[in-house]
């Protein structure tokens, strides 16, 4: 079906939908994709969705409703109108709804978003690149490799009562490596993309490769205060926490760690954190938001100093504020959060610490408290000790027990080159490069002795 | 054409292109939410969602496709597609993707409601949150932020395989949850609570949430008012139920499924401590038995067939101690020369079936929780956690307490703040020494695969005494 065929659909449920509520947004995607899933060096499936979707918000007075729906014939979508009108007349008002955009509305073209080169990729060229991939993490010594490879083509059109008409098309690539060297040294790497010519696959089959060689014999690290080099795999694990608490939404729920601390000190002076909309290339770039806003770049830390909550129309008005092109028109939510580079090579990096560890990626982040910051990660696959500057032996086993807030106050040093990282332990798209952060608290698993047991 | 005999045609359609095996998965999900925020009702939502999801093999390769547009004409496209990608995958198989053999199916099954969904109108959905919101501001608890939704979907579902399965069911299901942050002075604690069953919205009235809800609040407060710090080095540790059962599912359920041992997971949800010879291995005690059934009435992981086909059953994974049953779908029990074991699940028809777990437990004893109780002179009493993780192997877990008690001589004590047991798989199994026979369970949302698939679960058991294990810090 041809994306015309979509805008008409859009424009009659809108037409349908303003007869009946005082607000209505429609935004409607039709995507396909293509995964391939390879295990010890050979693939082990494919996968192919062919998707279409469209979503509805929609408002009577402050009763607010809203639907997903996959069947798009007309004849569906007037039975969803109907079923929605008997739902919204049940609902209980949102005294905190005060409607969607009715202006502000402009077209852009974020640069990037969209690579025909990417919506054609055969069957065939996948493959090829899951084997360059696979081929360059043995060629660094690595015994075996497993990840996926990714691409996606989307179109969507959003309409609303309020005026909004948008319309775009976009593309992304991923590949993600995991090789490894016997049973327990591993090393992760990915590239994420809109277009291919920001698409490395090789190179991170290769960077995971030689992670997992340099991962073997890895040895049990005591418990303690350590400074930390992450690696940007690893450092946005973290740092798409920023993004999330900088929802007015997260705020409000009681599950951000910027809650009463606008315009206060929550990072150390040289940490600057956006989140941007219009990154060129951004994961999750895009020219709209979901009331049809134009995104934009904001700044949620400026020099350590909490700037800006992320909003919607109708959340902006609730504060006094203008919308930041965050929609999620109830829940603000961030696009890509980026971190501000620095001024350090990596290797400078590393000679900053006296007593430390180089993390190359983490998982399993897990909050005791939101509002708070408490928190704890498991860094994964090459972790290495640091002594006097140098990079000493791989370690592993240990436990990052900490709080946001501390972290951001701990930061002391950026590289000047970054990376984009998506992914399955980093939903929110981060890009940043290598961070420096002092005196991090550790933990580890103990047996009743306090030594470790290993079965 | 009707969604079942597009489904068959499907099937079909694929062994005619030189597909050497075909399933197909229609299924069609309505589903209703209601959230409050704060006090404040904010939307009704529903979906409606339908499709088709086709798993084939050709030339060795597997491929999973699947699409929303339910017409013949986009479905033999998406099986034409994907027999060509399959072509284009083999050049990269290793290992020709082969089943284990099973017995063919043919059958029906639906979960029963009482109370039907579709006769709960919104009125009462919202009204039931205001009740438990206003139950909650009603106990005097300071609870500066609370977010509530009440969710329910029903799920039709019809599987068709080339061997000649074909098995339709509906399960309805409904559920709640709850993040809530209470507040003494400067300091702060947090809980999420989650219920989720199999059924119509009868299941409501055992959770009796206007009661349990507001009880959890003042249980925290208490924590936060009154709590002691937890006991350094090494005591004797009695876990309740909720903590048990986030132990079962972390550090037996996943590290057993057979295809994370295989290696298929191995780039995002990891691997396995266990190896596939690892049958007849001693991780715990000899007290200890754990088991995942889906076929438990009413509960959240509930199938009695899995998503390849396969009649579902009790598992006992691990038998006092031991290693005893691994998690199986088709294509990991071929490789390793068994059968299934109905462990495959899939989120929707979007996503391929994984070996998943379904309802994941320790196995109760004989004793009563307080006799677990009467046999400690210094301890901690877990009642239930906040934050946890786990290494990706399986090995290295933690877990932070919630409502926590100090036990001395066999009696609840003050209460404890933020005590964190931090441990191995083998040093919390091998401390097990004694098991209790109050079973419950507790729901949760399982992740794995990529992208992402989220199954309902349960997880669960009785209350258990670790006998001197380290508490960390």
């Amino acid at each position: 079906m041809s994306a015309q065929s979509l805008d008409e659909l859009v424009s009659f449920v809108l037409k349908e939908a303003e007869k009946r509520f005082d607000d209505a947004v429609i935004h409607a995607s039709r995507s396909q994709s293509r995964q391939l899933k390879f295990t010890n060096n050979g693939l082990s499936t494919g996968r192919l969705w062919m998707d279409q979707s469209a979503e509805l918000f929609v408002a009577k007075g402050k009763k607010v409703a809203s639907a997903t729906l996959k069947e798009l014939s007309q004849e569906e979508v007037k039975k969803s109108i109907a079923k929605l009108e008997k739902l919204i007349a049940r609902c209980k008002p949102n005294e905190e709804y005060n409607g969607i955009a009715d202006s502000g509305f402009r077209k852009q073209d974020v640069m990037n978003l969209y690579d025909a080169r990417v919506e054609k990729l055969t069957g065939e060229e996948l493959v090829d690149f899951v084997e360059g991939g696979i081929n360059a993490a043995l060629s660094e010594g690595a015994e075996r490799a497993s990840g996926v490879i990714e691409t996606e083509t989307a179109r969507e059109i959003l309409k609303s009562s309020g005026g909004a008409k948008c319309a775009q098309k976009g593309t992304s690539i991923t590949f993600s490596i995991r090789a490894f060297v016997g049973k327990e040294a591993s090393g992760h790497k990915l590239s994420c993309a809109r277009v291919m010519q920001h698409f490395k696959p090789e190179e991170a089959g290769s960077r995971a490769g030689e992670l997992a060689v340099k991962s073997v014999g890895a040895k049990p690290c005591e418990a303690g205060k350590y400074d930390v080099v992450f690696d940007p795999l690893a450092a946005a694990v973290l740092m798409q926490h920023v993004g999330e608490a900088a929802s007015i939404f997260a705020v409000e729920a009681g599950l951000s760690f910027f809650e009463g601390k606008l315009n206060k000190r929550v990072g150390s002076d040289i940490l600057t954190v956006f989140d941007d909309g219009t990154l060129p290339g951004g994961m999750a770039s895009t020219n709209f938001d979901a009331e049809g806003i134009p995104t934009q770049k904001t700044t949620i830390i400026r020099f350590g100093i909490l700037r800006n909550y992320l909003h919607s129309t109708g959340t902006a008005k609730r504060y006094g504020v203008l919308t930041t092109g965050n929609a999620g028109i109830l829940h603000p939510h961030p696009w890509n959060v980026v971190v501000d580079k620095g001024n350090y090579e990596v290797p400078e990096l590393v000679r900053e610490v006296k007593r430390g560890l180089y993390i190359s990626n983490a998982w399993y982040m897990r909050f005791h408290n939101y509002r708070t910051g408490d928190f704890s990660v498991m860094p994964r696959d090459a972790m290495f000790y640091i002594e006097n500057g140098e990079i000493k032996h791989p370690v592993n086993h240990l436990r990052l027990s900490e709080n946001m807030l501390n972290f951001l106050s701990s930061v002391e040093a950026l590289s000047e080159t970054r990376e984009q990282i998506v992914g399955w332990e980093v939903e929110i798209p981060v890009k940043c490069g290598h961070i420096l952060a002092k005196n991090l608290n550790f933990t580890k698993s103990v047996g009743a002795s306090g030594g470790e047991q290993v079965i | 054409m009707s969604n079942q005999a597009l489904a068959d045609f499907a099937v079909k359609h694929a062994l005619e292109l030189g597909a050497s095996y075909a399933e197909a998965r229609w299924e069609k999900t309505s589903a209703n939410a209601f959230s409050m925020k704060n006090g404040i009702p904010q939307l009704g939502d529903f979906e409606d969602v339908e499709g088709l999801g086709v798993k084939l093999f050709f030339h060795g390769a597997a491929e999973y496709c699947s699409t929303d547009w339910m017409d013949k004409e986009h479905v033999k496209k998406l099986v034409e597609d994907g027999v060509r990608n399959a072509a284009a995958s083999s050049k990269l198989v290793k290992e020709p993707m082969l089943l284990s053999s099973e017995r063919t199916v043919k059958a029906k099954f639906e979960v029963q409601q009482k109370k039907r969904i579709q006769n709960v109108d919104v009125d009462e959905k919202f009204e039931l949150l205001e009740n438990v919101d206003g139950a909650l501001i009603e106990g005097k608890v300071k609870i500066p932020a609370r977010y509530l939704a009440l969710y329910d979907s029903i799920t039709e579902k019809y599987f068709v395989n080339s061997d000649g399965s074909r098995i339709s069911s509906v399960t309805p299901s409904v559920g709640f949850l709850l993040i809530m942050t209470v507040q003494h002075g400067a300091h702060s604690m947090q809980r999420h609570l989650q219920f989720n069953e199999t059924g119509g919205y009868e299941r409501l009235d055992a959770w009796n949430l206007e009661a349990a809800v507001p009880a959890e609040a003042k249980a925290i407060q208490k924590v936060l008012v009154e709590g002691v710090a937890a006991p350094k080095g090494t005591v004797d540790i009695v876990c309740a139920p909720e903590v048990v059962g986030i132990a079962c599912h972390e550090s037996v359920g996943h590290p057993f499924e057979a295809d994370r041992i295989l290696g298929r997971e191995g780039a995002q949800a990891g691997e396995s401590y266990l190896s596939s010879e690892d049958i007849g291995k001693r991780i715990g005690s000899e007290v200890p038995t754990v088991v995942d059934d889906p076929t438990l009435p009413n509960s959240a992981g509930y199938y009695l067939y899995d998503d390849e086909g396969v009649q579902a059953r009790r598992k006992t994974l691990m038998v006092n101690g031991v290693v005893a049953e691994l998690l199986l779908n088709r294509e990991s029990a071929y490789k390793l020369e068994l059968g299934s074991n109905g462990s495959a699940r899939a989120m929707d028809y979007e996503s391929e079936p994984l070996v998943r777990m379904s309802n994941t437990f320790l196995a109760p004893g004989e004793c009563s929780e307080e006799e677990l109780l009467e046999d400690v002179k210094k301890g901690v009493y877990i009642k239930s956690f906040t934050e946890w993780n786990i290494d990706d192997k399986r090995m290295h877990q933690r877990y932070v307490g919630c409502e926590a008690y100090l036990i001395e001589n066999g009696e609840l004590g003050k209460p404890v703040k933020r005590v964190v047991l931090e441990t191995t798989t083998p040093d919390f199994w091998g401390a097990v020494e004694l098991v209790a026979n109050n079973v419950a369970f507790f729901a949760g949302t399982c992740g794995k695969g990529e992208p992402m698939q989220g199954v309902p679960v349960w997880m669960g058991g009785p209350s258990v005494k670790l006998k001197g294990l380290r508490l960390g810090v």
